[in-house]
């Protein structure tokens, strides 16, 4: 196989060849270095661990063909977010605050990635310090989207959606505090799965915002997000959040289809404020579910308007308590973006921050009620495609700018705030090319029903194939 | 902000780092004063709708961390 061959093997496909020893984690590694580095104006790495990722290559394919494997993601390279510790590599989180941070030992997601076989590749570049939905990082470089590189990739994982998309990585970690996997996987063609908060751990993870942080994986298909998810899943009594539950086998049934689904479609917020293709692509795609054997109802969620400002006051009240000390040494040392958000979250109220916080209460009541009726809720990931890189506003309608921190959570903001799992998968392309991303939204620790959707309407549709021109260029 | 209350203004924001204890330059408060005054309004809004009578009973989302079972009990005096 030549290297496009062996890149444009799904996560899965490449793990059953290379248990099947038709293909070698050493020719996966070096094809996917090889296209590191032909993706490099991207920016999508902070480092790339070529040499580790070849000494393990080498070993892998050892163990495999003295009938040892690892685990079920054995000799398949992924990357990780650079927020995600990896042990005695430079762990940053896309800031100069860190930049010759090290840490000791490997995050357990990090860690169960490894036991569970995978190489790990590299760490990519973000928004600084997950704060911000652009991975415009005035450290490491501004991440460009595949597909057209003069626009911003969406994040705060950005560097994890282009290396996917672009074929560099077969999988990926982000995290996801507002929307930093779900957005960067809308906007650059790719599948990414917010988990139920608590299902996956933190520990080793540069937080954001504690209550709304989880890790989550990125992949270009939902099957591949089942076996990075059945990898990292799992209470670990090292994150005090995590939750003590058994996990499922996110990867069995996946070919269960749509029949029967029952879709819910949020009056007045679902299809509502969008750029007209994007709303189109959504419809579109509610329509192949329908046609799949899927239902579709109305339901009510009745105050989602608040839901843009008590992301906000949490997104911002909690980065600035963990940033404190920094932010009064080093003040310099941050973009000026994230500064100035981290000093305007330190002069909230606490009043705000808890109103926000019981606001969060009332918004996952009225959610689980509209998911007793359903069971998924559908609408875009974000109600726009990707803005020219450094764009601080957006327009949704024609000559009316809005801000773009607030616009783009619309609609990834409300399983950050309730806390359920929620998937976004490739829908449609714009008239420019670009991708659009729907989400579907679930009951808590239903990540296999989101999984099964998501893997029936990519049956159905070839959305999740398409590769960005740039790949393809020689 | 809410129409009956004016847009914060720099010196105001700089009394607000005060109360905060954070040191606060005068360039850096244009762009703080900024942020707020497009955050502020949605946040009233946000806390007029919560300090409705029938949500009273409504307790914040907080995070309270369960003590870990391999946590050593205290040593007896």
């Amino acid at each position: 196989m030549t290297d496009d061959q062996l890149l444009d093997l799904t996560l899965t496909e490449a793990a059953d060849r290379v248990a099947r020893r038709k293909v070698s984690p050493v020719e996966l590694v070096q094809a996917a270095l090889q296209r590191t580095e032909r993706i490099a104006e991207t920016n999508a790495f902070i480092s790339v661990l070529a040499e580790e990722a070849l000494t393990v290559a080498k070993a892998s394919e050892a163990m495999i063909n003295a009938g040892h494997r690892l685990g079920p993601l054995h000799g398949v390279p992924v990357v990780l977010k650079d927020n995600i510790d990896v042990s005695d590599q430079l762990t940053t989180a896309g800031s100069k605050v860190l930049a010759d941070r090290r840490p000791v030992g490997d995050a357990t997601v990090a860690a169960k990635l490894r036991s569970a076989g995978a190489i790990l590749l590299g760490k990519t570049n973000m928004h600084e310090f997950a704060w911000g939905a652009t991975s415009a990082n005035p450290q490491y470089g501004f991440v460009k989207n595949p597909w057209d590189t003069s626009r911003m990739p969406g994040g705060s994982s950005g560097g994890s959606g282009v290396a996917v998309s672009a074929r560099a990585s077969f999988g990926a970690l982000g995290t996801d505090t507002g929307g930093s996997v779900r957005l960067p996987s809308a906007l650059n063609g790719i599948t990414g799965l917010r988990p139920t908060i608590g299902r996956v751990s933190n520990a080793g993870v540069v937080p954001l915002a504690w209550t709304m942080d989880t890790v989550g994986p990125m992949a270009r298909t939902a099957a591949d997000c089942a076996a990075l998810l059945d990898a990292i899943a799992g209470y670990d009594p090292a994150d005090a959040g995590s939750v003590d539950r058994p996990t499922a086998d996110y990867s069995r049934n996946l070919d269960a289809g749509a029949d029967g689904l029952r879709i819910g479609v949020i009056d007045g917020y679902s299809l509502h404020h969008l750029q007209p293709q994007v709303d189109k692509a959504v419809r579109q795609a509610l329509e192949v579910f329908t046609s799949a054997g899927a239902q579709t109802l109305g339901v009510q969620v009745d105050d989602l308007e608040g839901n843009i400002s008590a992301q906000l006051t949490v997104e911002a009240a909690e980065p600035s308590t963990y940033h404190q000390r920094w932010l009064r040494e080093r003040p310099d040392d941050y973009g000026d973006d994230v500064r100035t958000l981290l000093e305007a979250g330190e002069l909230l109220p606490a009043t705000h921050y808890l109103q926000a916080q019981r606001y969060r209460t009332l918004l996952r009541r009225q959610t689980l009620a509209a998911l007793e009726k359903a069971d998924v809720l559908a609408c875009p990931t974000l109600p726009f495609t990707a803005t020219p890189l450094g764009d601080a506003t957006v327009e949704i309608e024609l000559d009316k700018p809005e801000d773009m921190l607030s616009t783009i959570m619309q609609f990834t903001g409300l399983p950050s705030l309730t806390g359920l799992p929620a998937i976004s998968v490739p829908c449609g392309f714009d008239e420019a090319g670009l991708p659009i991303g729907m989400q579907l939204i679930g009951r808590p620790f239903e990540e296999g029903v989101l999984l099964r959707a998501a893997a029936a309407f990519q049956q159905l549709t070839d959305h999740h194939l398409q590769v960005p021109d740039l790949v393809r260029a020689s | 902000m809410s129409a009956t209350e004016p847009p914060l203004t720099p010196a105001s924001v700089r009394a607000a780092a005060a109360l905060a204890g954070l040191p606060l330059s005068v360039d850096r408060a244009d762009a703080i004063t900024n942020v707020l005054n497009e955050w502020l309004p949605g946040s009233h809004a946000l806390n007029a709708r919560m300090r409705a009578a029938e949500l009273d009973e409504v307790m914040p989302v907080t995070p309270f961390a369960a003590p870990q079972t391999n946590q050593a009990e205290p040593a007896d005096d």
